[in-house]
């Protein structure tokens, strides 16, 4: 069995791009515009997307354009698929807002304070596509690729995950970015499940 | 195959500055829980929860450093100093990796600015890492209430691709105006001790704690000491169904129970320490998930009432106090409760008392659906 990335995705300077092509850009906007225009584009329709804050906006798009068009679509349920997902400013984005409702006007909000954690988005993601598989979120300074790889490989080796989504998914002051793989363990796989080969794609 | 054991421990928290000091407080039936006036912290309203007494930390903390750097630091960095001191652990070592556990972090600097580095997970981290002069890249795992037995299980994992010796996995949160808050506006907060399970419970009380365990592998059981504590089999789920309330079927805790019973018999299992928050519905999915796989009938228990929600550091505490359990032949009686509140009756240990126990399990369900679940093994 092999480890292979069957697909990638990466929004980047208000840039979409599937595969390394790009898909959708539009540079006029702001990163919460362009996520928004996005969304519009490609025609997603899940409404729940507006109550969702910024990261988990930038993380279920990614996602859920990576999964377009894969047999892993949908909510036909999936319990042996992974999420991986780590960032550099976890839920700040959104404690931030939190924190705002907390000063001299005391009006704290559960519905932003539910956002103050960076693991929803992978929640976000689990609920559109009836993920039950293992789920956890990283924290990092930058997007540590040979930790991911082999903690993953790892977690892949020792469990019954089949799938996983994996990647980098970061917003904060208006500045966003996604980079997400699917891999998938098959017997007549690629095995480009690597740091170096990781690392070309991730630019 | 390779195996994963704890070589020591640390629990900092109200009842104490060791996993031995907290073992022996939570033996006798101690909480930490206490009630806090109104605008303590800057809250409006009064609060009921275990905080670590300032002062106190200061002072333990000079002993050691005069490093200058925040509540949250030095409670992670003592912890740490706590579980690695007259143990042979090397901290520095180029085979050694710090895993931090936590949700919030330095959270509370918010109050006064919004732009410091601090801010950042995995400068905490950093700091950890450096102050033990270890050179590997830290990893951070915040993944909501479950994040202590994440971290545990990127600890195992770790260790077993072959790049480590040892791991030293720290969980650590404080409690500021910025998390109480948030709590009392989900109205997720109890105004009294929190009662785990019963039919009158209300709400979760917060804590504040650190833990830290230290992991190290080996190649088999032999070559380890008998009452070694062992990390047997684990399972991380999501219930696929809602941001911040439980599944009504508890499908996620109940795949991941599936997942660490399987080729187990419910007899092998001592008891069960569940996450317990006496939250309503969180008891309920609990009793729910534990009904589902037959495990109703094995004593279960919530530490809660002694601690509180620790958060980031809850799921390495109670491994912490679980794994002291097996050791001590000690199943510790659920602190709050008294008569069944949950559909799925289940067997709540209500008299703390002596008992041979090889095995348990430890499971915990958080915000965005996720759930974790670990078996712990003693050697015999």
């Amino acid at each position: 069995m092999e480890l292979s990335i069957t697909k990638y995705c990466q929004i980047k300077n208000n840039s979409f791009s599937i595969n390394g092509e790009s898909v959708f850009s539009n540079t006029d906007l702001s990163a919460s515009e362009f996520l928004t225009a996005l969304y519009r584009h490609e025609q997603v329709g899940y409404p729940k997307f507006f109550k969702m804050d910024y990261l988990s906006k930038t993380g279920f798009l990614a996602a859920d354009l990576l999964l377009k068009d894969t047999d892993f679509y949908g909510d036909k349920p999936k319990q042996n698929l992974g999420i991986f997902i780590s960032n550099k400013s976890s839920s700040l984005d959104t404690d931030v807002a939190f924190q705002q409702t907390i000063g001299n006007e005391y009006f704290p909000s559960p519905s932003v304070f539910v956002y103050t954690l960076p693991n929803i988005v992978m929640g976000e993601i689990a609920i559109k596509h009836k993920i039950f598989g293992e789920n956890t979120f990283f924290v990092n300074r930058d997007f540590d690729i040979k930790a991911v790889c082999d903690y993953v490989s790892q977690a892949f080796a020792e469990s019954d995950m089949q799938q996983a989504i994996i990647g980098w998914i970061d917003y904060f002051n208006q500045h966003c970015e996604a980079f997400v793989m699917l891999v998938e363990k098959r017997a007549d796989g690629t095995p480009n499940f690597t740091q170096e080969i990781i690392q070309n794609l991730y630019k | 195959m390779a195996i994963v054991y704890i070589q020591s421990s640390n629990i900092i928290s109200p009842l104490g500055f060791t996993t031995e000091e907290n073992m022996r407080a939570v033996v006798s039936g101690k909480s930490g829980l206490q009630n806090f006036e109104e605008n303590t912290l800057g809250v409006p309203e009064a609060f009921f929860a275990s905080l670590i007494d300032s002062e106190k930390l200061n002072n333990q903390f000079l002993k050691i450093s005069d490093l200058e750097c925040t509540r949250f630091e030095k409670l992670a960095i003592f912890s740490v100093h706590n579980a690695i001191e007259n143990s042979p652990i090397n901290a520095a070592d180029s085979r050694t990796l710090f895993i931090l556990s936590t949700t919030k972090g330095n959270v509370n600097l918010l109050e006064s600015t919004l732009d410091d580095e601090r801010l950042y997970l995995w400068h905490s981290a950093q700091v950890i890492a450096d102050f033990y002069k270890n050179t590997n890249t830290p990893v951070v795992v915040s993944n909501a209430c479950i994040s202590g037995v994440s971290a545990t299980i990127v600890a195992k994992r770790m260790l077993k691709t072959g790049n480590y010796d040892t791991v030293i996995v720290v969980g650590a949160d404080i409690i500021s105006k910025f998390i109480i808050s948030g709590f009392q506006s989900f109205k997720a907060l109890s105004q009294e001790a929190c009662k785990p399970f019963d039919v009158s419970r209300i709400g979760l009380n917060l804590g504040e704690g650190a833990a830290t365990m230290v992991l190290k592998i080996a190649d088999s059981e032999d070559s380890l000491p008998k009452g070694t504590i062992i990390i047997e089999n684990e399972a991380i789920t999501n219930d696929a169904n809602h941001i911040s309330g439980p599944s009504r079927t508890g499908e996620g805790l109940f795949l991941g129970l599936q997942s660490v019973m399987k080729g187990r018999t419910v007899e092998e299992i001592g008891f069960v320490n569940t996450h317990g928050t006496a939250t309503p519905f969180n008891d309920e999915m609990e009793s729910i998930a534990l009904s589902r796989i037959g495990l109703q009938q094995v004593p279960v228990q919530s530490l809660k009432g002694y601690f509180g929600h620790t958060l980031g550091a809850a799921g390495l505490l109670e491994l912490v106090i679980s794994a002291e359990s097996l050791k001590q032949n000690t199943i510790i009686k659920s602190l709050g409760y008294e008569t069944c509140g949950v559909s799925n009756p289940l067997n709540i240990i209500t008299e703390t008392e002596t008992k041979d126990v090889n095995r348990c399990i430890k499971m915990v369900s958080g915000f965005g659906g996720c759930n974790a679940v670990c078996m712990l093994k003693k050697i015999c």
